[in-house]
């Protein structure tokens, strides 16, 4: 039997942080300045502007205005969460689920009284086994919120391109998608271990970056 | 003239050394700095819904109903499985399954997603991503609401979750020929 992270409730967010990577990058966009040799001058100005323009208009007739018009660039992750808003948000509760099943046969849970609209996801629509599935393949898909550059919870910069990090990042994934096989095959005995190493990847992470000394102000 | 060549030698030294040493850091054992880790696909559209975005949704579902001021902690409520029971239980449940839909939007983006049929998710397309969005408003609508810790807000913080995910599913998902042909 292994045992998840202690959780604590002292610290409640009021506002999260939004962006996106464009809007951080247009803020450090380099501005070219007379002085550095870039003379702009008001006739080539109008010049770009009827080419914009023209850009925008033709734009305008192709597929992309069409309802379910292709061509549309791709859209960059934007940032709704810090990190432990993240955590509490979407990997805590599927956490939850595969510890649970340590203790509690998937198969023992009855359907709640409306399955398709139940809080707990062991006695929904999809519970039992497939809510243990589903579970660990969030926790997977959650590593990749974890490499999206974000906040800590005390709002500086998440360490997201350090090293041991995506260490961590890789080992959450690979706990997750460890789980989720063990949940298709309905396996009791497997669950122990996959939920000790979803416990392993979350513990290591966490040494390092939550419990550290000086408690909430200091960790991410 | 003189004094601007000095600075900008000096200014230069500075940089390289700067760079050298960023050099040597990133090449220390988890400690260092890499490149940007790219996002991986491990589920498809179905299963990132089923995993994420459903339970999610369900929780903001049933604070309509159930009043999330009055549901009582698990035995164990670090450990419960239902987010409206455990440590982060209550309206904090509520709060967190709006930020959990609005970055789940994230996941609905990564470019390789396939439908549940193994058919690409069209990501590029332009209702789809206009879609992608109305979830992040709705999330961030019902975080919004469940910070006021008010029944009427969460009433019509659910009905634009209800909304967005209809609009959705009325293109990608209701379509002729069931399973075998929907995203």
């Amino acid at each position: 039997m292994t045992y998840p992270f202690l959780v604590d409730t002292a610290r409640r967010i009021d506002s999260p942080t939004e962006g996106t990577y464009k809007e951080a990058a247009s803020n450090h966009t380099r501005v070219p300045t007379t002085e550095e040799g870039f003379m702009v001058r008001s006739g080539d100005v109008r010049v770009l502007l009827a080419v914009g323009l023209l850009v925008v208009a033709l734009s305008g007739q192709g597929d992309a205005q069409a309802p379910g018009g292709r061509g549309a660039a791709a859209q960059q992750p934007r940032v709704h969460a810090n990190m432990l808003q993240l955590m509490r948000g979407v990997l805590y509760p599927a956490s939850n689920v595969i510890f649970t099943v340590q203790s509690d046969d998937p198969d023992s849970f009855k359907p709640g009284l409306r399955p398709s609209t139940s809080s707990d996801p062991l006695t929904s629509a999809y519970g039992g086994w497939a809510a243990v599935e589903n579970s660990g393949l969030a926790l997977a898909e959650s590593a990749n919120l974890l490499i999206i550059p974000r906040q800590c919870g005390n709002g500086k910069p998440a360490p997201v391109q350090n090293a041991d990090w995506q260490m961590w990042v890789q080992e959450l994934r690979d706990a997750g998608m460890a789980a989720y096989k063990v949940g298709q095959a309905k396996n009791a005995d497997a669950i122990l271990d996959a939920a000790s190493a979803v416990s392993d990847a979350c513990l290591h992470c966490h040494q390092k970056y939550r419990n550290v000394p000086g408690g909430l102000p200091n960790r991410c | 003239m003189r004094v601007r060549k000095v600075l900008y030698g000096v200014m230069a030294s500075v940089g390289i050394g700067t760079m050298f040493l960023a050099g040597v850091a990133a090449q220390a054992p988890a400690r260092g700095r890499g490149a940007a880790q790219a996002a991986r696909v491990h589920g498809n559209l179905l299963q990132v819904m089923r995993g994420i975005v459903y339970p999610a949704s369900n929780v903001i579902f049933a604070a309509q109903s159930d009043d999330p001021a009055t549901i009582k902690p698990a035995a164990d409520p670090s450990t419960s499985p239902n987010p409206l029971t455990s440590a982060y239980g209550g309206w904090t449940a509520v709060e967190n399954s709006g930020i959990a839909l609005a970055e789940a939007a994230n996941l609905l983006i990564v470019p390789g997603r396939t439908c549940s049929n193994g058919k690409p998710a069209p990501i590029q397309n332009a209702d789809w991503q206009m879609w992608v969005q109305e979830l992040r408003d709705a999330g961030m609508a019902t975080y919004k609401a469940a910070q006021s810790k008010n029944q009427d807000a969460i009433l019509d913080a659910a009905g634009v979750v209800s909304e967005a995910c209809a609009h959705c599913h009325d293109k990608y998902r209701e379509v002729p020929g069931g399973v075998a042909n929907r995203c």
